[in-house]
């Protein structure tokens, strides 16, 4: 298998998933790069010039709320997910859930 | 903090709103600051550290782009279609127009043959990358300019959806016998009329004097006449390929040029009569290049050589017409 083709498909494929995974991370409040070490340790690998830049335009549309917290000793930004951003999540979930749900199935079923 | 840090900062700021860049700034400083903390509790170079992870936040100006939204492109998905549906055109169609206006100045001009081809061939080269040029910065500049934002929005929302209406006609036109027939004769007449003309003698004051005995006659007929055999063949070449294609087209533009531009530029040089033929037969002004006559025999034969130059491209593939791109009627408030 040719790395490169698998990288730009795999690439690909989650793209659209940067944003529900970021909607999903964020119920909990979070900084931007505690939200990368996050997502990275659920599975889901993100570099901060994607992320960064949308949470920025998550909060934007409503979908993110932020804060800035300059207790500790170094201010951070953090961001939470908003009532509306966590009905876009749950509503995107059960589209992967249903896609994934799809794909097994064009599958044969033979995916164990 | 070292300088990387500031450096990569400046340029990731400079394309942020004024009244965002305070705040992108400390949060990015912080992620970058956590980032490089974290490496070098693992135990890695400080410098290293700070230059891994300016590196894997990659190019600045890639960063910026995500947080203003500007595209990265020059010319958009949205725009492209209307495009790619004028620019080409009008460099296309002024092409021809550019060069024989161009060959009738320079010829006005008084210059050689060689300096009348050689200002087409650079000045139509000219007007190409100009139009190409201008017409292009003009849709980048409505792709990106704060200040276009209306009319681009205008023009976006004027661009119908694709519909079945922008397909190409099913099959090119097949050329019918008679319109080869029509070429094929029309380019004979052409050549024969000629060689009618250039047998006029008048007897003159050392013998018989030739209608174009002048320097068209000794340098230019014979090309000429050959030039218009090729377009003869070139239109059974045609009837034989059962289709004008693009190929077949530029050549014919090239032939329909080969034959104008001397005779226009010899009639207005004043050289494609001779002038003993016209004392000959009384009329002393005929071959001034700056008289009605010579006007004329130029005008006309620019006139004709655009039609067919034109003729030959359009019979090329009636293509999707612009107004099936843009909907005009539905905005005509």
């Amino acid at each position: 298998m040719d790395q490169d083709q698998l990288g730009n498909h795999r690439e690909e494929l989650r793209r659209g998933t940067v944003v529900l995974a970021c909607l999903l991370a964020l119920r909990e409040p979070g900084y931007g790069y505690g939200l990368l070490k996050t997502l990275d340790a659920a599975g889901i690998a993100c570099d901060g010039n994607t992320v960064y830049p949308l949470l920025r335009r998550l909060e934007d549309r409503g979908l993110l709320e932020s804060e800035w917290n300059t207790e500790e000793s170094r201010p951070r930004k953090f961001y939470r997910t908003t009532s509306a951003g966590s009905e876009l999540a749950a509503l995107l979930l059960a589209d992967v859930v249903d896609l994934t749900r799809s794909l097994h199935s064009l599958d044969g079923g033979t995916n164990r | 903090m070292t300088s990387w840090t500031e450096r990569y900062l400046e340029v990731a700021l400079q394309a942020i709103r004024d009244d965002k860049r305070s705040d992108v700034e400390r949060e990015l400083r912080s992620s970058i600051t956590d980032a490089i903390d974290e490496r070098v509790a693992a135990g890695e170079d400080a410098a290293a550290a700070e230059r891994a992870v300016l590196e894997a936040l990659g190019d600045p100006a890639e960063l910026a782009a995500g947080y203003t939204g500007r595209p990265n492109y020059l010319i958009g998905p949205e725009l492209f279609p209307l495009y790619r549906a004028t620019v080409p055109r009008i460099v296309a169609a002024s092409v021809p127009i550019a060069a024989l206006v161009l060959g009738a100045l320079t010829s006005l001009g008084g210059g050689n043959l060689a300096d009348v081809i050689g200002g087409v061939i650079s000045g139509t080269i000219n007007v190409i990358f100009q139009i190409a040029f201008w017409g292009t910065l003009a849709f980048v500049v409505l792709e990106r300019a704060d200040a276009a934002r209306a009319v681009r929005d205008d023009v976006v929302s004027r661009i119908a959806p694709w519909s079945v209406e922008r397909l190409p006609k099913p099959s090119p036109r097949r050329v019918s016998a008679r319109q080869a027939v029509g070429g094929i004769s029309g380019a004979l007449v052409a050549a024969g009329g000629l060689l009618f003309l250039q047998s006029l003698n008048m007897p003159g004051p050392n013998g018989a004097w030739g209608l174009f005995d002048g320097p068209f006659g000794s340098q230019w007929f014979w090309f000429v006449e050959i030039v218009l055999v090729a377009r003869a063949a070139l239109h059974i070449v045609t009837f034989a390929a059962g289709r004008w294609t693009m190929p077949l087209a530029t050549a014919n533009a090239i032939l329909v040029l080969c034959f104008a531009l001397p005779i226009a530029a010899f009639a207005l040089s004043g050289q494609l009569i001779d002038f003993y033929f016209a004392d000959a037969i009384g009329w002393h002004g005929l071959p001034d290049g700056t008289g009605l006559p010579m006007l004329a025999v130029a005008g006309g034969t620019t006139l004709v050589a655009a039609l067919e130059i034109a003729l030959g491209f359009a019979r090329l593939r009636p293509d999707a017409r612009l107004g099936s791109i843009l909907q005009v009627s539905r905005h005509s408030a």
